[in-house]
C-alpha cells in the first residue's frame, strides 16, 4: 500500500493544508492552480490573503470579500482595473517607497501604458461598496488623486488610515471632508519613508 | 537531565506495523501524542494508523531535534539554540532531498500528529516546489489527472488570463535552476 496519499498525491491531503499551502504561494501560483484538474478548480479562491504582486499590472481577481495590498506605486499599474474588478473589496492597503517606484518605474513602463488621469476620474469602474477599511502608507502628492477617487466610491468605509510623509500628510487631510461620511475611525500618521 | 533517572519510553507502531520505541519526551513533540500520554495511555504500542514506517522515522528525527534543542533552553547558555538563520538552514537540510510523494506524506503524518514546527517546514517546501511552475509540471509531480476537456481548460485559463501568459518571472525562475 502506497500509504495514504494514493494516486493524486496533492489532493489527499487535508482540506486545510491545501489550503495553507494556497496562501503562501504568490497569487499568480495559487490561480494557476485551477487547471490542475476538476478538483483543483476552486481551490484557489479559499485563500484569505492577497499580496497584489506588482509584476502583474494588469492582473485583477473576481473574489468576494478580499483585501488587495499594493506594493508599490498606484499610477501605470493598472489599479484602475484591479478596483473594477473588485467590486466586493473589503479592505485596501496602498504601501508606497520611492526605492519600489524606481524599480517599477522602468519596469512597468514598458509593459502597460500610464493609467490616464482623467480615465482614473471619469472611468465607470463603480462603487466599492463593501470597502470598509483602507489604508494609505506614503503615497506623494500626485497618487493623492487615486485616495480621493477612491474615497467617493467608498460608500460603506468605516476605517481610514492615512500614513503620510511629512508635507503630503497636510495634503491628505484636505481630502477627509470628502471621505465618506460612515467612516469611524480615522487613524493619521506621519511616517518616515518605509524601509525596504 | 540526571542520568540516574530513567527515561520513560513510548512504542509507536506505523500503518506497515514496525515498531519504534522512542523517549516520552521525543513523543510529546507531537501534541496528539502529548494528549494520548497524558490521558494515560503510554503502555500500549501507539498505532500511528496513516503513517508508514519510513516516514515516521523521519518525524521522529524531527522530534528527536526539537527535544534536543530545547532540553537546556531553560540556562542562559544552550549550545544547542539556534539563531533564526541557522534554524532556517536546518530546516532547509532536514527537508532536502525530500521529494514530491513524501512530502505528502510528511504532510499527513506532522498533520495527523499535530507536529506544528514540521507542518510550517512540509507547507514551505511544498510552496517551493509549486511557485514558478507550470500547471502540467506541477501535474506530473503529484500525479494529478488533468480531467478537464481542451476546451474548458481554455476557458479556465481565459478567467485569469493574466495569471497563464508566460512572462519573464516566469523565464527567469526555470533559468535559474
Amino acid at each position: 500500500m502506497p500509504g495514504v496519499c494514493g494516486h493524486d498525491l496533492l489532493s489527499n491531503l487535508p482540506g486545510p493544508l491545501i489550503e495553507e499551502i494556497l496562501n503562501w504561494l504568490p497569487l499568480r501560483d495559487a490561480v494557476r492552480t485551477s487547471i490542475l484538474s476538476r478538483a483543483w478548480r476552486h481551490h484557489w479562491k479559499t485563500i484569505r490573503r492577497l499580496d497584489f504582486d506588482l509584476r502583474d499590472p494588469d492582473s485583477y481577481l473576481e473574489k468576494p470579500g478580499y483585501s488587495l495590498k499594493f506594493l508599490g506605486m498606484a499610477e501605470n499599474l493598472g489599479l484602475v482595473q484591479v478596483l473594477a474588478g473588485s467590486p466586493h473589496l473589503r479592505r485596501l492597503e496602498i504601501i508606497c517607497s520611492a526605492r519600489k517606484r524606481d524599480n517599477y518605474c522602468t519596469k512597468t513602463r514598458r509593459r502597460s501604458a500610464p493609467v490616464n488621469e482623467t480615465e482614473v476620474m471619469n472611468s465607470t469602474w463603480g462603487v466599492l461598496k463593501e470597502l470598509r477599511s483602507f489604508d494609505i502608507v506614503y503615497m506623494t502628492d500626485s497618487e493623492i488623486k487615486y485616495v480621493e477617487s477612491i474615497l467617493a466610491r467608498a460608500p460603506a468605509l468605516e476605517t481610514l488610515g492615512v500614513h503620510f510623509k511629512g508635507a503630503s500628510l497636510l495634503e491628505a487631510l484636505n481630502l477627509l471632508p470628502r471621505a465618506s461620511p460612515n467612516v469611524k475611525m480615522l487613524q493619521l500618521s506621519s511616517t518616515d519613508l518605509p524601509d525596504w | 537531565m540526571s542520568e540516574s533517572t530513567e527515561k520513560k519510553m513510548v512504542r509507536l507502531r506505523s500503518s506497515d506495523g514496525e515498531v519504534f520505541e522512542v523517549e516520552e519526551s521525543v513523543a510529546k513533540v507531537a501534541k496528539t501524542l502529548q494528549d494520548m500520554l497524558e490521558e494515560d495511555c503510554a503502555d500500549a504500542v501507539i498505532p500511528i494508523t496513516c503513517v508508514r514506517a519510513p516516514i515516521l522515522t523521519k518525524v521522529i528525527d524531527y522530534c528527536k531535534d526539537q527535544v534536543m534543542i530545547s532540553s537546556s533552553s531553560s540556562t542562559t547558555n544552550n549550545p544547542n539554540e539556534r539563531t533564526e538563520q541557522e534554524r532556517k538552514a536546518w530546516g532547509q537540510k532536514f527537508m532536502e532531498g525530500v521529494d514530491s510523494s513524501t512530502l505528502c506524506e510528511l504532510l499527513v503524518a506532522s498533520n495527523f500528529l499535530n507536529i506544528e514546527g514540521l507542518l510550517n517546514l512540509g507547507v514551505d517546501k511544498m510552496v517551493s516546489m509549486i511557485q514558478g511552475k507550470y500547471p502540467q509540471e506541477i501535474r506530473d509531480m503529484f500525479n494529478v489527472v488533468n480531467d478537464f476537456t481542451p476546451e474548458e481548460e481554455e476557458e479556465i485559463r481565459n478567467q485569469n488570463a493574466w495569471a497563464f501568459e508566460r512572462d519573464p518571472y516566469y523565464k527567469k525562475r526555470s533559468s535559474s535552476k
